[in-house]
């Protein structure tokens, strides 16, 4: 690695997961950086503990025996034991981590580690000789990516300067100027585009449709390669307009190489629990593949450019 | 099955013959001549091909059931003989017991023992039932001959080889003594011919068939070189047989060019070529030997490999349809080689088969010539045997008869040279608990808790070859091994180039993984003192769960994490020059470690204490170059990352067990091909693949500390599976049978 812009490496991440061998975040083999800090509320999002830019602790009741022995340890009063229920008041508590590591069942964990980028990257950098037989490499994903985005833009650079092929998640609502520069760094988009319904977008994520539309616009204009990834949501935004929509943003931009679905599942609802929050959808059931195999037919953009 | 009568009159026999020939390689010859009159199972209808044995009470092996050369199977004769007593005549009962009383001081293994116990005042264990860090036996394991030689110039080619080299040197009954097998050897292919033949006219249709194609063969073997397949494979089997032979070599090379040439002239097809591979496996099976049975396909060194690997092809379709413990079918790789071999090999085992073993010659040849010290083109022909340790086809021997525990030695350490588990003083005082106040004073006591008994072990290792070799000519191996022919020199009294051998470690991992929790808890951070640490493992952590739960999460080998790396890396390489070190000492060309399983990772575990990688007492300890079980966290590429780190130079196997699920297998079969591929070109050295289904989903669910790494797709993203939440886990497990 250079020393120069050593500074900047020192830039200092909230990073919740490096995942190795990473076979579906884009090309070959890749390891995929988890960022935490989310500008979206989607409703489904399997990834909640993503949303606070912050380290937090995270509790599974179901794996909770009621020992006792988190309370024997925390300096901050965080966990109360009355008759069957273990209630955690994550206001209280300092991140210390002690529970976490006393825990006999694994029931609690603390999400998010401050690192710098040079530390991220010296685990990334492991696989080099995988990404370089596979042509894979990095994925920074979330959250959403883009949130630490002087972090982020330290990684990609030391993914740059190494030889790495670079790849984000993103979900479009980054300011362009700062999107601009992305496109500097990242050789490969993976663009969420989650409803075409202006109402519905607002009411599931939390955000407008037309920034994501403006920075799809302006990848498109830079000439930035893109994967579309598009979360499918039963009875949310399974609808033909929005496959319509997908077709048409395929057809409209080249520089979209290709586009994927996402069918629901419901892995992530018991993490809202986990991490204090309250899961919305609890009545959604994960998508059967043979559904799937359907909404992934809906997309296909005939090679007559027929949309 | 022979009945017990006739096996006990059988060493009545065996004996006199035995006493009656002054000569070693004549004796030899004439016993082993003995033996396979009496001990050769009939043909059976359903056989393919021809030979099988079933080993007598006293006899000639390289290896039966831990005894050796002239072997004495005492409890099973003394058993037999105890049946059959009334129906003995006065003169066969005196003769049988003083039979059984002249093999119990004369079977090679009690002389062994004896020679050992001459020059150490005691005997060497023999088993993990034994208290201590190590324990050997006897026997020549795993000697892989050339039967590349055997198919070019068959029996009466070896003949004619010999007289050559008889005329030459004048003679010598070693030379007498190897006419003599052959001819055996031809006798054995006749009485079969006969049995073939009786076969063929009690049977009909593709039967008759077959026993009269097997009966020509047979015959043919006695007068050339074989011609067909058939007749290569029958000829590879009955030398296998009549040897006592459990590791095959490179049978594609030995057997491709016989195979391809009956394809192209039409002699068979490919389902035939399949049909007589399954026969052949048929037999393995009845032999049953699954820590051997060794087949080699690939790799480079190959006289012709299109032939070869067109054989290749039909033996790992026999393997798919077998899908059985034996044979232990393993594919060498090398850059540039037939991506349609390699592919037949993915899709073997995808479908869950855990065969064809993957080797790296990419990584292997090269260190086989340096810890070997032999030339690239003998490196080339390496094969691992058994559980996985290397020879030279016909080049080299290798056998690895002993076990050296590395946890077991820790445990020692921390006792000051007890074996706290046996309650043993093993009589070598490294220092107290409170004694060892540093890293470096624990590791260097654990080093001499091993030097002295490794030491044992390789005189053990020299006397096993030199008694061996005062014993017999070892001519069924003689035959067939570099360069005893041409140096008219039997295998053990210089014949073999390369007398190798190999010492198989285990608990590497456990020890490390200890070594790197006690490092940072004790050493640096201070978190308790040594003998506070003693108190938890000697009380099984009873009461100091919160402890055992800290030291769990200390860093831990498989995660490629420098700091526990390192442990295990430097701890491997000093047990390797100790061993190797021991093994120059005593006169050995080369004494090496392996690190392979087999398992004793678990039996002997049972009989080691609680560790300080968090490991409880009796449980087993972590396999071969494994992870400590379940504590592989940061996946796969992680996973074989730690497994590179070895020095190959300084061992002659290790075995790296990598599980993945079928789901993952099929849907990302190119990356997990990228991954395999890049792991055997960057000194990734093996792989044994399982392949996950259904079943080991629902296992994962009821022992997830097993199944740590084990990944599942889910929609757009993959998961640990055991991370997950037990409904979504049997949500998962249904799914996938729907995909199925």
């Amino acid at each position: 690695m250079r020393c120069k812009g050593l500074v900047q490496f020192m830039y200092k991440g909230i990073v919740f997961d490096i995942s190795r061998f990473c076979v579906h975040d884009g090309p070959g083999i890749r390891t995929t950086v988890f960022l935490k800090g989310c500008n979206m509320r989607c409703r489904w999002c399997h990834n909640p503990e993503s949303f606070s830019p912050a380290p937090q602790l995270s509790f599974s009741a179901s794996k909770c025996t009621l020992c006792g022995a988190c309370m024997a340890v925390c300096p901050a009063e965080v966990h109360r034991l009355s008759g069957d229920t273990h209630t955690v008041n994550r206001d209280a508590c300092v991140r210390c981590g002690a529970c976490v590591t006393t825990c006999p069942q694994d029931a609690l964990k603390l999400v998010g580690k401050e690192m710098t980028a040079q530390e991220v990257f010296a685990e990334v950098i492991k696989d080099k000789k995988y990404y370089d037989t596979s042509g894979g490499g990095m994925t920074v994903s979330g959250g959403e990516s883009t949130v630490q985005y002087d972090f982020l833009c330290a990684l990609l650079t030391l993914a740059r300067e190494n030889g790495i092929h670079t790849c984000i998640e993103t979900n479009g609502i980054v300011p362009s100027e700062r999107l601009e520069a992305l496109c500097k760094l990242v050789d490969l988009f993976l663009f969420d585009y989650k409803a075409t319904d202006e109402e519905i977008h607002r009411a599931y994520t939390g955000c407008e449709r037309s920034r994501v539309l403006d920075s799809l616009a302006l990848l498109a204009e830079k000439g930035a390669a893109c994967i579309l990834r598009c979360p499918i949501i039963p009875g949310i935004n399974d609808n033909d307009a929005h496959f319509a929509a997908i077709r048409a943003l395929r057809g409209r931009y080249s520089n979209i190489l290709d586009a994927e679905i996402m069918p629901y599942h419901d892995i992530g609802k018991n993490k809202w629990d986990e991490v204090g929050l309250t899961y919305t959808l609890p009545d959604l059931k994960s998508v059967p593949p043979e559904q799937a195999k359907i909404w992934r037919g809906k997309i296909v953009v005939h090679s007559n450019g027929d949309v | 099955m022979i009945c017990d009568k006739e096996r006990v009159l059988d060493v009545i026999a065996f004996t006199q013959l035995y006493k009656s020939e002054p000569d070693k390689y004549l004796r030899e010859a004439k016993c082993l001549d003995f033996q396979l009159d009496n001990i050769l199972v009939p043909l059976e209808e359903n056989d393919v091909l021809a030979g099988m044995m079933q080993h007598g009470f006293v006899g000639f092996s390289s290896q039966y059931g831990g005894l050796y050369t002239y072997y004495y199977n005492e409890r099973d004769f003394q058993n037999a003989l105890e049946k059959v007593w009334n129906e003995l005549t006065p003169d066969e009962q005196k003769l049988a017991q003083a039979a059984g009383d002249f093999w119990h001081y004369h079977n090679t293994k009690k002389k062994v023992n004896e020679r050992f116990i001459q020059k150490f005042g005691f005997e060497q264990g023999s088993n993990y039932l034994s208290p201590g860090p190590a324990n050997c036996s006897c026997r020549i394991a795993g000697t892989n001959v050339d039967f590349g030689k055997l198919i070019r110039l068959g029996l009466p080619g070896l003949l004619d080889e010999i007289n050559v080299y008889r005329v030459q040197s004048g003679g010598s009954t070693f030379y007498d003594a190897l006419e003599i097998w052959i001819e055996t050897l031809k006798k054995v292919c006749n009485r079969y011919a006969v049995q073939a033949l009786d076969w063929a006219q009690k049977t009909d249709g593709d039967r008759k068939e077959g026993f009269l194609q097997l009966a020509a063969a047979l015959r043919n073997l006695c007068v050339g070189p074989p011609q067909s397949f058939l007749e290569g494979l029958q000829l590879m089997w009955i030398y296998s047989v009549c040897s006592d032979l459990m590791n095959y070599a490179r049978m594609d090379d030995y057997l491709g060019d016989l195979y391809a040439s009956d394809l192209a002239n039409g002699v068979i097809d490919e389902e035939t070529g399949i049909r007589y591979i399954l026969g052949l496996y048929q037999r393995f099976k009845q032999v049953g030997k699954i820590h051997d049975c060794r087949v080699i396909i690939g790799g480079k060194g190959r006289a012709h490999e299109e032939n070869a690997d067109k054989l290749a092809m039909a033996i790992m379709e026999a393997s798919r349809r077998f899908r059985d413990t034996v044979p232990q079918l393993t594919m060498r790789y090398y850059h540039g080689m037939s991506e349609e071999v390699f592919d037949k090999a993915m899709q073997v085992n995808m479908e869950g088969c855990t065969f064809p073993i993957i080797y790296s010659d990419e990584t292997n040849i090269p260190a086989v010539m340096e810890v070997y010290g032999v030339s690239e083109k003998e490196a080339e022909q390496y094969v691992p045997f058994g559980c996985g340790e290397y020879v030279l086809v016909g080049m080299s021997t290798g056998t690895p008869n002993n076990g050296v525990n590395l946890l077991k030695a820790l445990e020692c350490a921390l006792h000051n040279g007890v074996d706290h588990f046996n309650h043993v003083d093993m009589g070598i005082h490294t220092g107290t608990p409170q004694e060892l106040d540093s890293y470096d004073k624990l590791y260097a006591a654990l080093l001499k808790q091993l030097d002295e008994p490794i030491y044992r072990l390789a005189y053990h290792k020299m006397l096993n070859y030199r008694t061996a070799g005062d014993e017999a000519g070892y001519l069924h191996l003689s035959l067939l091994m570099d360069d005893c022919i041409a140096r008219g020199k039997a295998l053990f009294e210089g014949g073999v180039r390369y007398e190798n051998a190999s010492s198989e470690i285990f608990g590497l991992i456990s020890c490390a993984d200890s070594l790197t929790a006690i490092r940072k808890y004790v050493y640096e951070e201070k978190r308790f003192t040594l003998p506070q640490l003693v108190e938890m493992l000697d009380k099984n952590y009873e009461g100091f769960e919160a402890e055992r739960q800290l030291l769990l999460s200390a860093p831990k080998y498989g995660n490629d994490d420098a700091y526990a790396d390192e442990t295990a890396v430097k701890l491997f390489a000093d047990i390797a020059d100790m061993t190797s070190k021991h093994g120059q000492e005593v006169g050995l060309h080369r004494y090496n470690i392996v690190s392979v399983n087999n398992s004793m990772s678990a039996d002997w575990g049972f009989f080691c204490d609680a560790s300080a990688c968090g490991r409880k007492r009796s449980s087993a300890m972590a396999n071969a170059n494994g992870a400590s079980i379940g504590a592989d966290k940061n996946g796969i590429t992680a996973l074989l990352n730690s497994m590179s780190k070895f020095d190959n130079q300084k061992h002659v196997g290790v075995i790296n067990n990598i599980r993945l699920t079928k789901e993952m297998f099929q849907s990302s079969y190119d990356k997990i091909k990228f991954l395999l591929k890049t792991f055997y070109e960057n000194g990734g050295v093996q792989t044994n693949l399982s392949v996950v289904g259904r079943d080991d989903l629902i296992n994962a669910q009821k022992h997830p500390e097993k199944y740590q790494n084990l990944l599942v797709r889910i929609g757009g993203f993959s998961a640990r599976f055991v991370t997950l939440d037990p409904i979504l886990q049997k949500e998962i497990i249904e799914r996938t049978t729907y995909a199925d």
